[in-house]
């Protein structure tokens, strides 16, 4: 049987970057750049550097 | 004689069994021996068990007997021992039915005969019948309550000297969480304008794992 074809869009998860644990997920092409942007997070109540996820665990 | 059958047949069955099992006599807190008192008693009660085990040894040289003097085995300072653990001493002769027991030959603890639940039954049904001091000493006993109660006070566990109370693991990690938290939010504008910089992300090489 054929192997089924991945999906054209992945789910990802951008971490915010003052280190609070809050994150927001966020779908995106499988062939694009990795997301990364400004965000508000609520823990430190101020727009800071979201960067995304690398899936280390995940093959 | 007569006086301690009608006590005897006016206790209820369950504190009757239980003097059945373990005779006041043998076992009660007026007699138990005290580890104080008792030094010499334990050491020779020690001695006997010794040379029960010596004469063991003798007919079956095994290389495996534990020689406890040798292995650098600490007889325990009973007079070091305080008021309410001195309580909770077990004639090794009579092995007390409310306390638990090492098995020195596995080296292994086990349970007291009577668990703790039972045995709080017991002293209570004791008291009712005011009998209490027929039972043997225990940590559910009066005695016993009492002279913790006079040691520690109402101190909570954890709360004494060179003690730590564990906490929740929230509670234990907040400072060194707080502090990744205060670095990272001191380094967040000169990352966000490298980020900049970089084009939005475009050359970016340090993602989070």
């Amino acid at each position: 049987m054929a192997k089924k074809s991945k999906a054209r869009t992945i789910a990802v998860r951008l971490i915010s970057m003052a280190m609070t644990g809050y994150y927001r997920t966020m779908i995106r092409p499988r062939t694009g750049r990795p997301l990364s942007m400004l965000k508000y997070d609520p823990v430190v109540r101020k727009k800071v550097l979201f960067l995304e996820a690398s899936r280390g665990g995940k093959k | 004689m007569s006086a301690t059958q009608g006590l005897a047949n006016s206790l209820p069955a369950r504190l009757r069994n239980f003097f059945a099992r373990y005779p006041p006599q043998i076992y009660s807190a007026a007699v138990a021996p005290r580890p104080a008192a008792a030094t010499s008693a334990s050491t020779e009660a020690d001695g006997a068990v010794d040379s029960s085990s010596g004469s063991g040894s003798s007919t079956l040289p095994s290389p495996y007997t534990p020689d406890r003097e040798a292995k650098g085995y600490k007889r325990p300072d009973y007079a070091a021992f305080s008021h309410s653990k001195s309580l909770l001493y077990s004639d090794p002769k009579h092995p007390n039915p409310f306390l638990p027991r090492k098995n020195f030959r596995t080296g292994k603890w086990s349970s007291p005969p009577i668990g703790l639940r039972r045995q709080a039954d017991l002293v209570k049904l004791a008291i009712k019948y005011d009998v209490e001091a027929l039972l043997p000493p225990g940590p559910k006993s009066t005695e016993y309550k009492v002279a913790r109660r006079e040691e520690r006070g109402l101190q909570v566990k954890g709360t004494g000297i060179g003690q730590k109370v564990k906490g929740h693991e929230w509670e234990r990690t907040m400072e060194s969480r707080l502090e990744a938290r205060r670095k990272a939010m001191l380094e967040m504008p000169e990352m966000i304008r490298s980020w900049k910089e970089r084009g939005h992300g475009r050359g970016w090489k340090k993602w989070p794992k």
